[in-house]
C-alpha cells in the first residue's frame, strides 16, 4: 500500500496532516510519520536546508532571550513565536530559497524574510495563535494580510514567496 | 543648535545601521526600520550635515548611547515627506538635539510590516 502524503505541486515534504485519531492505526500512522521525517532530515537534499533553518532559529534564540538584547529597547524572543516557527521552518519547501529569520524588537515575534532587493521582499511574523502576519513588496504591487499556519503554510503565502524568484 | 519643532517635510532623516542585518551591499533592508517596544522608532535629524558630520554624530549620539556593543555600518537616508507618505508622524526628542522618533505606527502587524518595507525601498543606503 502507498500512502501519499504531499501535495505533488509542493515540495514541502516535511509536512504531515495533524493526526488526531486515538486508534492503534492512528498510532501507526503518526509514528512511521515520524520516522519519515526523521529519515528525510537525515539526508543531504532536505537535511541541510533544514539543519541550517533551525541553526538560525537556535542562533536567534541565545541572542535574543533577554530583554533589549539590541540595546535599543527590544522585547525578548516570544517563545510561543518561537515554537511555532519551529514546525513553520519544517514546512516550508525545501526549494524555497533559506530566508533570513530575524525577531521583531517591538514583540519578539519570530519573523521570515526574503529579500531580493528593495522593492522584492517578503515577510511574514508567526504569531501567538497560528498567524502568520505577511507583507510583501513586488515592484510597484504591494500584498499584505493574515494567514494561519496549521500543519502546513498557506498556498497564498508560497505563491508570495515564489513570486520573488521566478 | 537649536532646530525647529517642527521637522520639515523637505528634511532628511538619518536611520543608522549598527547591524549588519540591516543592510544588504546594495540597499537598506526592512529590519533597519522595524520600531522598538511601544512602536517608536529612533532617527537623526541630518539635513545640512556632511558625511564626516553625520559619522561623528552617529558615534556620539547613537553608538556611544547604546547599552549594548555595536559598530557604525553606515546609515540611511530617507526623506521626511516619505515617512508622513506612510501615515507616520516625526516627533522630535532631544536630547541629544537631532534625535527624533517616528510615531503613529498602525496596531496590525501586517501593516507595520509593510511600512518597514516601503521605507527601506526609499532610503539611501550610504555605507562607512
Amino acid at each position: 500500500m502507498i500512502i501519499e502524503l504531499t501535495d505533488r505541486e509542493r515540495s514541502d515534504y516535511f509536512t504531515f496532516p495533524s493526526n488526531l485519531g486515538m486508534s492503534s492505526t492512528a498510532d501507526f500512522i503518526q509514528n512511521e510519520s515520524d520516522e519519515l521525517k526523521a529519515e528525510l532530515s537525515r539526508t543531504n537534499t532536505f537535511g541541510e536546508h533544514i539543519s541550517i533553518l533551525l541553526e538560525r532559529l537556535n542562533q536567534i534564540f541565545q541572542e535574543c532571550s533577554k530583554e533589549n538584547w539590541d540595546g535599543q529597547g527590544s522585547e525578548r524572543i516570544d517563545e510561543k513565536s518561537y515554537s511555532t516557527a519551529i514546525n513553520v521552518a519544517l514546512s516550508l519547501p525545501y526549494d524555497i530559497p533559506i530566508p533570513d529569520i530575524n525577531i521583531r524588537p517591538s514583540d519578539g515575534g519570530v519573523i521570515f524574510e526574503w529579500f531580493r532587493g528593495s522593492r522584492q521582499v517578503f515577510s511574514f511574523e508567526v504569531g501567538h495563535q497560528n498567524e502568520l502576519f505577511y507583507a510583501g513588496l513586488f515592484g510597484v504591487v504591494q500584498s499584505n494580510g493574515i494567514e494561519f499556519f496549521y500543519d502546513r503554510i498557506p498556498d497564498n503565502v508560497i505563491a508570495n514567496i515564489k513570486r520573488l524568484f521566478v | 543648535m537649536e532646530l525647529s519643532h517642527v521637522v520639515d517635510a523637505n528634511e532628511l532623516l538619518g536611520r543608522f545601521l549598527t547591524d549588519r542585518s540591516y543592510f544588504s551591499l546594495t540597499a537598506v533592508k526592512p529590519k533597519a526600520f522595524e520600531p522598538t517596544r511601544g512602536l517608536t522608532l529612533s532617527v537623526q535629524r541630518v539635513d545640512g550635515l556632511t558625511l564626516d558630520q553625520i559619522w561623528e554624530l552617529g558615534r556620539t549620539d547613537v553608538i556611544e548611547k547604546l547599552q549594548t556593543n555595536k559598530t557604525l555600518y553606515g546609515v540611511g537616508e530617507i526623506k521626511t515627506s516619505t515617512v508622513l507618505s506612510q501615515k507616520l508622524t516625526i516627533a522630535p526628542d532631544p536630547p541629544p538635539c537631532r534625535h527624533a522618533n517616528l510615531l503613529g505606527w498602525p496596531a496590525e502587524k501586517f501593516k507595520q510590516i509593510a511600512i518597514t518595507q516601503e521605507l527601506a525601498a526609499a532610503t539611501k543606503l550610504i555605507l562607512k
